[in-house]
This record gives C-alpha cells, structure tokens and sequence, in this order.
C-alpha cells in the first residue's frame, strides 16, 4: 500500500459542505490523507500549478464560475488529475453530462457516509490511472504508427473499405489522409492488377493468414510503384480488419538491377580478355605459332592451369551470387538421373591426369524424375571433383544413385583424406577451405559445395556429409520425385509472377492430348514418352526463343511465352501445331494420338493458373464450323444460292449472300461476317471497291476475303491498296479447292 | 575434298585472329564478321558449312542474328554455335543444345570448339547428304 498521503484538493466555497467533507475525511481511513481546501476555481488553478494532488474534490457552485462551465474549465486546465463532482440534489443531470466528458464520479452532498467517500475517491484514481495509461499506450501506438518508414493501411476486412492509413501511406500514394480513409483498398492497385490482389486479399481472410508478397501499387500520378507488403488480419472489437505494412522498394529494385548489370558486365569484361589469353597460350603450346621447348611447354601448361582457376573463381562467385539473390530459376524437366550420371562420367576420363578407378553403383533401368538437368550436372561434377581432388593414386571413388518412395538418392564417396569431426560441419560454409593440408595442396575457390547444396535445397532437397580421417569422405544428396503437374504448376506460377512483374503478358500455349491413358495403354508407358519427348524437342524448336519454356504437363504438353501478343502467341501456336501433326503423320500416329492446341493469355484472358489452364483448353486453335458466317457476295444468283446449299450442308453456322458490292456493305453493317467470298465483275460496285472500302474501314479490315473471278484479277490494283495477298480462286469453281482456302484462311485469321 | 567453310562473327579483334588461327591450323576456311549485319551478309553470300556466333555484338544480339538465319531458306539450314561470355544469358543459351546447336562458354579450350565444329558439321551432313554448292552457277 502506498505510504505517501492521499493528497485531495476540495473546492467547495460553502463552509458548511466543506466541513463535512473534511469531517468525513478525518474519520480513521486504511490510507492517510491531506486534504487542502480552496473556495474558488481561481485558487483551485492555483494550488493545482503549486504542488500535485491525487484526485480533486469539485463543487459546481462555485463563485467565480458555476455549474458544467466550471467543471469543463479545471479539467482543461489539468487533465491529468481525476476530478469528483460534488452536486446537490437537483444537479444531478449536470453532475451525470460531467462524468460523459471526462470526470471521474459524482457524490450527492449531504448522502455521502466516510466509506462511500472513500469509494468513491480510490476508483477515480484508479480509474484515472487506466485511462491514462491507455491514452499513453495509444499515444505510443499512433507515434508508431506516424512515425513509421513504411506506409500502414487498414481496411475493414468485410467491405474492402480503408478506416485507417498513416501519413507514410499518403507520401506513397499521393493522396492526403483523409481521401485515403473510404477508399476501397483495390484502389491503390494498378487496374490489371486489381483482380490478382483481391484473389490474394480474400484468400487470407478465408484463412486467417498473414501474407508477405511483392506487388505494386499506383499513386495518384498513376505511377506504378513497386511495394513489399506484410498483411495481417486480426479481429479489433468485432470487427474483422486488414492490416497491411507497405514498404517502397523501388530504391531495393534499381539496386538489385544494378547489381545485376554489374555482375553480368564484369562477366563478360572478364571473360573476354580471358579468352584471348587462354587461347593464345594455349596455341604456343599446340605448336601452332612454331616450335615450343619443354620448358616452355612446362610453363604455358602452369599458365593454362591457373587461367582455368581462375575462370572457375569468376564462375563461382557468378553463381553464388545469383543464388544469394533468389535470381536462379529451376527449369525442371523430366530426365533420368543414371544417364546424367554416364554423360558427366567421361568428361573426367579425359582430362584427369591422375588415373583413379571411378566405379558406380546405379538400377539397371534408370531412375526418371523432374529436376533441371544442367544444375544437377553441376553438382555432381563438383561432387566428383571434389572427390578427385582429395584422393590419392591408389584410391576410389563410387557414385552410387538409388531411389525410395519418394526421393532418389545421390552418393559420391571416395577413400581420400577424409575431412576431422571439428571441420565436417564448416564444409558447406562459403569461401572455408578444410583440411587442406592433408590434401594433395589443390587449390580451390571454397565455393563448390555451398553452391552445390544450394541447387539441391532449391530443388527441395537435401545435402550431407559423412566423413573419417583417413578412410574418406561420401557426400550424400537427395532429389525428391514430384509429378508433372506439381512442376508444371509450380513453373507456370513463377512464370506468371514474372510476367506481372515485367509488366508484360505471358502466352499459355496448351498441347492437350485427347484420352491421353487410352493412348498410353495402346502405346505402352515408355513409347509414349518417348514421343511427347520428341514433341517437346520439336515445340522447343517452335518457340525460337530462348526465353520461352516448354514443359510436360498432366494435358501433354505446355508452352509458355513472354513478351510477346496474342498474335505472336498464335503464330507459334499454328506453326507448332504444324509440326506435332506433321510429326504424328510421319510416324504413322495420328489416329493413335489426337492433339489439339489450347491457347489463353495472361492477364487479357485469366490471371491464375487453373483459369489460365481451364481456359486454354477452351480455346482451342481450330476452326470451327458452327461458328463460322461466310457472306457470299455476287451477281449471278443462280450460283450463290447453290453455294448456299452446299455450304449450310457442310456445317457452316450462317452463310448470307448479296447481290452487289453496296448490298454487302449494307449486310456487313449489320452482320459482321467471319469469311467474305467475293466476285468481282458486280453491277453497282464492284469487287475493287468493295475490298478497298473494307480495308479502310477499321471495323472490317481484318475481315478476310478470298477472291472468286470469272476473269483475270488485276494484282497490281490490290497490290495497291496495301492488301495482304488475298487468295484467288477461278470459275468454275473447284469445291475441294473452295473448303481448303477456306480452312487455310479462317486458320490464318484465328 | 574442298575445305570446310567456316564463318566467325565476333566483334573483338583478339578472338577473331585467336579463332581463325585456330581453325586454318586445323584445315578451314576461315570467314569473319565483326557485326551481325555483315555476318548476314556474308553467311547468305558464301553459305558456310557452319557460322560461329558470338552472343553479344555492337550492332544486332546473337540471338537475333541466328533467328533471322533460321528464317532465311538460304540460311536456314546452316548450324550455328554460339559463343557466350556466360551471363545471365548461360541457362536460356543451353537451350539451342537441344534444337541441335551448341554454345561454347568464353573463355573456350581452342582445340575443343574444332572438336565441336567438326562434329556439328558432320551430324548435319549426315542427314544432308546432298549440298548445293551456292558458288556454282
């Protein structure tokens, strides 16, 4: 309990109420207490500036100001003292509109015994305690929200509605406070983005999860600015709300961009002087610029060595920093592991100078799974170099791969110096070197290995050692086994994150296999492998591009394309198709496979990755009769009416026909057609006109046409016009002929 | 037996002379280009038996060079083997292994790349049995 004196100004200009309450006071008390008495407010501001009191005893009727008015003007003055009203009967109501503006209680004078006093005074100053204390805590809690670096927006989780923003967030936005608060929180997104965010934004309320994503936003100059963002839902009073942390990272961006350039810079400054150099010396040695000693062979073969390192070290540093960075992509394939095996073997058998017995220990029939195949040939090289490096003559080296369920498994051992208990652990540190004393003094960069368990935790697996001085050391490695439509997934995802953040579209190109498990039963497993393997070899030999990606996927395969438009999207997707068929024709399988081209675009089409697949498979590369309207337009009607019939026999959705050019115009209007089959000797307007007003109309310039003329068409007239060459068949009219130009074209146009 | 055209675009002086040493050493014709303009030109004039292409030119990038080789008919046919000084642009680069070619990472071993080339050019012709010799009228 609190020793010091209760200490209580009362203000109370009635001598008799002011006894009282001292007199009520005075009775014995569990606290102490000293009591200083005032009868005015102006004394009261006095002795509330000359020393502190716990708690201020109040009455309204004071002679220098009376009722609420002088309640309100010392709890102005010191608000950080709880004030009790003392009231007679009949003030009640004022004494009650006091407490809702901040005093503490109110006594009735005359019914006030010692202990309800006492009550009364203890809670006030508790009361008032809390309150300050929470006020304090706000205070602390708004600094810090104020002065915060990055912007902090809540918006009402049910209604998307911002209820609070700091004055970061109006610096990133451009935007004041106040406009910021009532805005729906999609507002702050660049508008191809807003869907995209408001999937992620529902998702972590459905979930209750915090979310820590790059994205961008757009500020008031509709600038897109790109942001890190930590959100979080929590429930405040009820109320579910969103909070989200916005960091600029614009600055991080450019860095990150710069560094980059660097590093790809200094690469190829590097390299570039370096391959005169090693070329050079390596044709004095080769006896190409005359006659070398031994001697001199001694030295440039010490030259030769050292350049090589030192490629290594640029190699290596290269690689780790693109590690560190997150800037390494995985490009997962279907491939086995026990062929990587054979083909990384021989590169040692080559050069190695050392003659060492290399032995292996791998299942007969391969071990298939995804992983990329170029970073793992880099680990096990390292693995097996590593393991060169540090054995003797006389020793061994095993690679041994094996599978369980769910993983392969991956060991290079050898029976070389081994590495000491103490240093095990530090072996996959970057740039630490153990034990090299003990080895035969080869040098490396000390970067191998962190590298190498780099790639493997990459592709979600695991890398350790095991290791006696003087028996040898096995490195372990493992690589689990994921289905193709996890990586596929997974690509497609990343994929898509890179186009939103190039800004750019991505092209979803989908080869989708017609019952692709009848095929493969009447296949059989490994032939049909073999041929989706040979599709992708000629899908990659499609796209042109290095930076477009083809991958296995549960349709059969998928294509993926940046920086490019639908057009682009298109072409590739026609000319691969082209191939798939010719190939399956070739190989006597096209009525064993049936393929079909799917095609969605990322973000005109859909923004996700089931969409984006749903919709590719909706959208398929063929033309489709029953959608197709084809405007027959000439002069002798005889024959339009006949090729009405035959047409509408076909399947053809709509075939309409015109008399003249000025009537096809006229129908155009109202109907756009997806073919126009045109003659052009016509009365009123003829075929000429009519393609040279299509053409400059943008409503109908892309409509395609095909020419039909009894007479010799005059190119040079079309030529003229700008048309693309526009195909022309002759009458009388070969229909095979017909439907073939008609398939080409709608084809062409798709 | 007529020699091996072999044509080498490369901006830097030092590799060219390196590179076309190299390969006369070792009985080919050796053609050269310093930009990817004149290696066009010059590939749709002599129509090597195989053009080695450095990645990073002045004027035009390798990549697109080769592209616009692969979709020129008189060109189209010829196999290309690029240099890179491995970048950021070694991962995508792998990718034309599969189509056939191959890069060859700077700095290279010398007698490697003749290695590579012979083998390119033999794979090629052993598919291609007859060649028209664009010299002839």
């Amino acid at each position: 309990m609190n020793s010091n004196p209760l200490r209580i100004l009362l203000v109370e200009d009635n001598p008799g109420d002011a006894r009282l309450i001292q007199e009520t006071l005075s009775e014995p008390q569990p606290i102490s207490m000293e009591v200083t008495l005032v009868d005015n407010l102006q004394k009261a501001y006095q002795s509330l500036k000359e020393k502190p009191f716990d708690v201020v005893l109040l009455d309204l009727s004071l002679p220098d100001a009376t009722g609420f008015e002088a309640f309100v003007w010392l709890y102005a003055q010191a608000p950080e003292i709880p004030i009790i009203i003392l009231t007679g009967l009949n003030d009640q109501q004022l004494a009650i509109k006091a407490i809702r503006k901040g005093a503490q209680d109110y006594l009735i004078k005359g019914t006030v015994d010692s202990t309800r006093l006492m009550h009364s005074i203890m809670y006030a100053i508790e009361r008032h305690n809390l309150k300050q204390a929470l006020k304090n805590s706000e205070k602390k809690y708004y600094n810090l929200i104020e002065s915060a670096n990055d912007a902090i927006i809540t918006a009402d989780a049910e209604t998307g509605i911002i209820i609070d923003a700091n004055k970061k967030a109006e610096d990133l936005l451009g935007i004041p406070v106040g406009r910021i608060i009532g805005m729906h929180y999609t507002d702050m997104y660049p508008e191809d983005q807003k869907g995209f965010y408001q999937k992620v934004f529902l998702d972590q309320i459905g979930q209750g999860k915090s979310v820590f994503t790059n994205l961008f936003i757009q500020n008031s100059d509709r600038q897109r600015i790109p942001v890190e963002v930590s959100s979080s839902v929590s429930d405040i009073g009820g109320k579910m709300v969103v909070q989200g942390i916005y960091r600029d990272i614009t600055e991080r961006k450019k860095i990150e961009k710069l560094k980059d350039e660097f590093v790809s810079a200094v690469s190829h400054e590097l390299r570039t002087p370096l391959t005169s150099i090693r070329e050079g010396t390596s044709q004095f040695l080769d006896g190409l610029l005359g006659e070398t000693t031994d001697e001199q062979k001694q030295f440039l073969n010490i030259i030769l060595e050292d350049i090589d390192r030192l490629q290594q070290i640029i190699d290596e540093l290269l690689d780790i920093s693109k590690i560190e960075s997150g800037r390494v992509e995985l490009r997962r394939e279907q491939a086995d592991l026990v062929d990587l095996v054979c083909r990384v073997l021989p590169r040692f058998h080559g050069f190695l100078r050392k003659k060492l017995d290399i032995t292996t220990i791998m299942p007969q029939k391969g071990l298939k799974l995804f992983f990329d195949a170029a970073k793992i040939t880099q680990v096990i090289t390292n693995l097996i170099s590593n393991a060169y490096k540090f054995t003797d003559e006389k020793g061994k080296i095993t690679i041994e791969v094996s599978e369980t369920e769910n993983e392969a498994r991956i060991c290079v051992s050898d029976t070389g110096v081994g590495i000491s208990r103490e240093n095990l652990p530090k072996i996959f540190e970057k740039f630490v070197q153990v034990d090299r004393a003990n080895g035969p003094g080869i040098k490396g960069t000390g970067l191998g290995l962190p590298i190498s368990k780099a790639l493997v935790e990459m592709h979600g697996g695991q890398m350790w050692a095991e290791s006696v001085v003087g028996e040898g050391t096995k490195i372990f490695f493992t690589l689990p086994k994921l289905s193709s439509e996890i990586i596929f997934n997974e690509s497609l995802a990343t994929m898509i994150e890179e186009a939103a953040g190039k800004e750019t579209r991505l092209i979803l190109l989908l080869g989708i296999i017609e019952n692709p498990s009848d095929v493969k039963k009447s296949l059989g497993d490994d032939r049909f492998h073999m041929v989706i393997s040979d599709m992708k070899s000629l899908a990659q030999e499609g796209v042109y591009r290095s930076d477009d990606t083809v991958i296995e996927c549960p349709e059969g395969l998928a294509v993926m394309l940046l920086d490019t438009d639908r057009k682009g999207g298109l072409t590739v997707g026609k000319r691969i198709k082209k191939s798939f068929q010719d190939y399956l024709s070739e190989k006597k399988l096209d009525t064993v496979i049936k393929i079909k081209l799917g095609i969605s675009i990322y973000p005109d089409n859909e923004k996700y990755t089931d969409s984006l697949i749903e919709d590719a498979k909706k959208n398929l590369l063929e033309v489709n009769l029953r959608n197709v309207r084809i405007l027959l337009v000439d002069d002798e009607i005889t024959l339009t009416e006949l090729m009405k019939i035959k047409m509408e026999s076909k399947g053809f959705k709509e075939v309409i026909t015109a008399s003249d050019g000025q009537k096809a115009l006229d129908i155009m209007r109202e109907k756009k057609p997806d073919l126009i089959i045109l003659d052009m000797q016509m009365p009123v307007m003829n075929g000429y006109e009519v393609i040279g007003r299509l053409k400059t109309n943008p409503q109908t310039a892309d409509i395609p046409i095909i020419i039909l003329s009894g007479f010799p068409v005059d190119s040079r007239k079309l030529d003229e016009m700008g048309t693309k060459k526009i195909p022309v068949l002759s009458k009388p009219l070969d229909d095979s002929l017909l439907s073939e130009n008609i398939e080409k074209v709608l084809m062409d146009n798709l | 037996m007529d020699p091996l055209k072999v044509l080498v675009i490369d901006d830097e002086d030092h590799i060219l002379k390196m590179i076309k040493n190299r390969l006369e050493a070792n009985g080919f014709l050796v053609l050269t280009a310093k930009t990817g303009h004149e290696g066009i030109e010059l590939a749709r004039q002599h129509r090597p038996h195989l053009i080695v292409l450095d990645v990073i030119l002045p004027d035009l990038n390798g990549r697109v060079v080769c592209r616009v080789l692969k979709e020129d008919e008189s060109t189209a046919k010829i196999p290309v083997i690029f240099l890179t000084a491995k970048d950021s642009l070694e991962e995508k680069m792998a990718e034309y292994e599969v189509g056939g070619e191959c890069h060859i990472p700077k700095p290279f071993d010398g007698q490697e790349l003749v290695e590579k080339i012979r083998r390119t050019i033999e794979s090629i012709s052993t598919f291609e049995t007859k060649r028209s010799n664009p010299d002839e009228p």
